[in-house]
């Protein structure tokens, strides 16, 4: 369990994390979403005694970082995969962070096995590729099998495949009772392994729970439907008090009404009906919504 | 804290830059000390030997402290000081195994050079020359002291710049170059008293085998070279306590 309280971090004039507080479970997997330059890395960071903040506290199962005598054994934590010496071996990387906290080099040689980096270990990671160096990374929280995971980005760079199993991993280790916090902007990656969101926007929580309700409160209903003849369908759907928009070719899109007004209202007026069909926005429609106040970087509208 | 020291020995022993200024530092003193007694026609005594190795060995000094400052500068540039105080986040043990290291490294390296030096031009002039003889075996302490000072101050710059060319520049240029026309300039303007107190200029006089004069000597100037050294690397550690990694 990681309990945030009141953590602020302020560089210069900025405010990159803003009195933000929230509670991370174990057995879940928590994704902690924001906008780029909305704090998250600053908030692991902080997490982690690297950053010191300017007030509140982090701590692991009641537990400062800091007062963590082997932490390897307690929070793995992968802040970027790009955190290594290029003219070093992926297992000589591995070796050092071991030997940090007493874990002997048979571990490294085993968690190199469970990432599938044995054959490439020896090599410098100067040649490695991101994904590679996610794995690496990876390898390197697994090192003494802590019971927490904080990972930043860790999906960055890596092909569908290795999406795949890096998803696979962190719900595996939420499955064994782990508390798994990882950061993202993958809005479509975070659907599919988070049970819980943290979603912050100019370094302030916005919405702390699970991602139902967060859906549920952020995402847009409509309904769809298909007809031969959808200009005429369209006018009595606006008699009737909804909006609507097109779809081409013979598709509405209506809000307003609900799926079954919808549908007795086709079948008061004898309207054949192709489709009708419930819809609701996606979770990075839900998420734009919900820091559109908060974007640090705004791109224009495309041209 | 042996974890610790093992961890940054793995790491110092793992890049090739440290492997390289290594043998550079041991091979150049020799390969010049074995070439210098073989041909120079003169009879090497004990003092003479200990100045062309000490005066060598100099060199090898400035290298080791070059592995120590790029030991702290890289953990900057490649952010591994992150992961690295993740692992030991009192942040204390990891800077301290990081200095146990470099001037073990120092000490070892520097010695075993100065030794190697001095039996290899004692066979091959000849002259079998006596270690007892005159400043031969102050000079040649001092320059084993000299080189793990450096390394100190390597270090300690290395924690306060965290940039490896401007950490390393500042820890060449500044007795290489800077110290020379601050002293010209202290000279120009009469306050040649105060030249005494450069620090480098002052612990130099640890590794030679006649110390200037109007210097603070050899234990002196070994002293507040010392006191110097010291106290830009409780700076630097100081300082990489308290801010963000």
């Amino acid at each position: 369990m990681i309990e945030i309280r009141d953590l602020t971090k302020r560089f210069g004039n900025v405010v990159a994390v803003d009195g933000l507080s929230f509670d991370v479970h174990p057995g879940r997997v928590t994704g902690f979403l924001g906008p780029n330059g909305s704090g998250k890395s600053t908030t692991m960071r902080c997490m982690l005694g690297l950053d010191r903040p300017d007030r509140g506290t982090a701590t692991f199962d009641g537990k400062p970082f800091e007062s963590l005598r082997r932490p390897l054994f307690e929070v793995g934590a992968l802040l970027d995969a790009g955190y290594v010496h290029p003219g070093r071996s992926a297992r000589n990387h591995l070796r050092w962070l071991a030997a940090s906290n007493g874990i002997p080099s048979s571990r490294v040689d085993e968690v190199l096995e469970l990432v599938g980096l044995t054959e490439v270990a020896g090599r410098k990671v100067r040649g490695y590729s991101l994904g590679m160096r996610q794995r690496l990374g990876l390898a390197g929280v697994l090192l003494g099998d802590p019971h927490t995971v904080i990972l930043d980005e860790p999906a960055n760079g890596l092909d569908p495949e290795g999406i795949r199993w890096i998803r696979d991993v962190l719900v595996h280790l939420a499955r064994q009772g782990k508390t798994v916090l990882v950061s993202s902007h993958l809005l479509s990656e975070m659907a599919l392994m988070a049970d819980d969101l943290v979603v912050i926007g100019r370094g302030r929580l916005i919405e702390h729970g699970p991602v139902s309700q967060f859906i549920d409160r952020h995402a847009t209903r409509w309904v769809r439907v298909r007809t031969p003849n959808p200009a005429a369908f369209a006018e009595l759907l606006r008699a009737n008090g909804a909006t609507y928009e097109p779809l081409a070719p013979d598709g509405i899109e209506v809000y307003g009404l609900s799926i079954v007004e919808v549908g007795e209202l086709a079948a008061r007026h004898g309207v054949v009906l192709h489709e009708l069909s419930p819809q609701h926005s996606s979770l990075e429609d839900a998420f734009l919504k919900a820091t559109a106040d908060s974007q640090e970087y705004r791109s224009g509208s495309p041209v | 804290m042996i974890d610790a020291i093992r961890s940054e020995w793995i790491k110092v022993s793992t890049v090739t830059v440290t492997w390289v200024l290594t043998v550079v530092a041991v091979l150049f003193p020799l390969v010049i000390t074995v070439l210098t007694t073989a041909f120079a026609d003169n009879v090497w005594r004990g003092e003479e030997l200990a100045s062309l190795v000490t005066g060598l060995t100099i060199v090898s000094a400035m290298l080791l402290a070059v592995v120590s400052t790029i030991s702290v500068t890289s953990e900057f540039s490649h952010n591994t000081i992150r992961p690295t105080f993740a692992a030991m986040p009192d942040r204390i043990r990891p800077l301290v195994a990081k200095v146990v290291v470099q001037l073990a490294m120092a000490l070892v390296v520097v010695t075993a050079t100065v030794i190697a030096c001095w039996v290899l031009g004692a066979i091959v002039s000849g002259d079998s020359p006596d270690l007892g003889d005159g400043t031969a075996l102050p000079a040649m302490v001092g320059v084993v002291l000299l080189a793990v000072g450096l390394s100190l101050l390597g270090y300690g710059l290395g924690l306060l710049i965290r940039n490896s060319a401007a950490a390393v520049c500042m820890l060449l240029l500044w007795p290489l170059i800077a110290e020379g026309l601050i002293a010209g300039l202290l000279s120009a303007i009469g306050f040649e008293d105060l030249v005494r107190f450069l620090p480098y200029a002052s612990g130099i006089n640890m590794a030679v085998t006649e110390p200037d004069p109007e210097s603070l000597g050899r234990v002196g100037g070994g002293l507040y070279f010392y006191a110097w050294v010291v106290v830009i690397a409780a700076l630097g550690v100081l300082s990489a306590r308290k801010r963000d990694a």
